[in-house]
């Protein structure tokens, strides 16, 4: 790395923890209120955040079991629903079988949007000027949320794990918007089109309580949108720590299987 | 900040509990989680304190298991340390077996030697 870069990273962190600094002590000075005073008066939902309830209370989740996919589920159109509905059962089938099926996460791939947002892991989300990151445990992953950004044309729109997000507040709900989506990238194995957007809406209940209502839209794919709710609870005293994946024991095999790997 | 207050968000913050989710990397449909088997007074090789989950080796007579643990993170909670176990350490094991046999498992809990139990899931 040159000199002039260090330099302008430096200005850079500078430039955001001043920013950090001032969001922090505006809600020092008022630590039970959602909204802070005067100059701005968004919510704070900088924190680290964890699922409330956990995802695996919510159903499923035991030692032999997927996550599920939120209820109702996607309400696909066909052939796409029956091709949804056969893929799941044989992914459930290999598990009862003792051979599961290799997925995203047996390669430590990141989830992308919306996946991300489940929080298997505590998520962390930081309210800086023009944006909300929003850093996951798992994979260390990174998505970056844009205040009041244009989209792209749709030829600028370049496919990615996370999309494009561009937010803005409606009172004190915070709307993000994402389309962009990579067409490997799929919640729960629900596939996609190019027509794709995810909308979130993030709105606080309580001090330290985050509610998230999720609707994907796809004329292509689906018949009516998929909504479901996710609820946050702030851990103030969690430090996210380093998850680099790089020590799997997992193998997967050509016939699609995973296996675990003896030393 | 006065001192007073610090102290009393130092307090807060002790009294609070950190709560973690449990792992949910993978499956576990490769144990067989019927049957558990029990090692006393095995030697620890390996102990792994890595993503995407922690695993420790430990040798009986001349086979080596290898078996598989929480995270990091799951196993912060339930007590453990980078540094509770170190190759050389005489232990007792409690762990899932495979299914297809070989030597490994899903480890459950483990004796160190100083008597204290801890679960690795």
């Amino acid at each position: 790395m040159r000199f002039r870069n260090i330099t302008r990273m430096t200005a850079a962190s500078a430039m955001l923890l001043g920013a950090i600094s001032t969001i922090a002590s505006a809600a020092a000075t008022k630590p039970h209120s959602s909204t802070v005073a005067a100059s701005t008066t968004v919510p704070i939902i900088t924190g680290v955040w964890e699922r409330d309830p956990s995802p695996f209370e919510e159903g499923g989740g035991g030692d032999t079991e997927d996550v599920p996919p939120p209820r109702p589920g996607p309400d696909l159109k066909e052939p796409y629903a029956s091709r949804w509905k056969a893929l799941r059962a044989k992914r459930q089938a290999a598990l009862d079988a003792g051979k599961p099926l290799a997925d995203s996460s047996t390669l430590c791939l990141p989830e992308g949007t919306p996946t991300i947002m489940q929080a298997i892991y505590p998520i962390q989300i930081l309210q800086t000027p023009g944006q909300v990151t929003v850093l996951a445990e798992l994979y260390m992953q990174t998505r970056r949320i844009y205040m009041d950004a244009p989209f792209p044309k749709p030829d600028d729109l370049e496919p990615t794990y996370y999309g494009f997000s561009s937010a803005h507040w409606e009172g004190d709900t915070l709307v993000v918007t994402t389309r962009g989506l990579k067409d490997s990238v799929q919640f729960f194995e629900v596939p996609h089109s190019d027509q794709m957007t995810v909308t979130e809406r993030y709105h606080l209940t309580a001090t330290d309580k985050l509610r998230a209502d999720f609707t994907i839209d796809d004329p292509v794919y689906l018949k009516t949108p998929y909504r479901w709710t996710w609820r946050y609870k702030r851990n103030l005293t969690y430090r996210i720590p380093e998850y680099v994946c790089d020590h799997s024991l997992e193998k997967i095999n050509a016939d699609g299987t995973v296996s675990f790997e003896v030393k | 900040m006065k001192l007073s207050e610090l102290c009393t968000i130092l307090v807060g913050v002790g009294l609070l509990t950190v709560s973690l989710p449990a792992e949910a990397h993978h499956s576990f449909a490769m144990f067989d989680q019927t049957k558990t088997i029990e090692f006393k007074g095995v030697t620890v090789s390996q102990f792994q304190w890595s993503n995407p989950h922690v695993y420790l080796l430990a040798q009986k007579g001349n086979t080596v298991y290898t078996l598989e643990c929480s995270s990091p993170s799951g196993m912060r909670g339930l007590g453990w340390k980078f540094n509770s176990v170190k190759p050389g350490d005489k232990v007792d094991l409690t762990f899932f077996p495979l299914r297809d046999g070989r030597p490994g498992g899903e480890l459950r809990s483990i004796i160190l030697g100083d008597g204290q139990t801890l679960k690795a899931w």
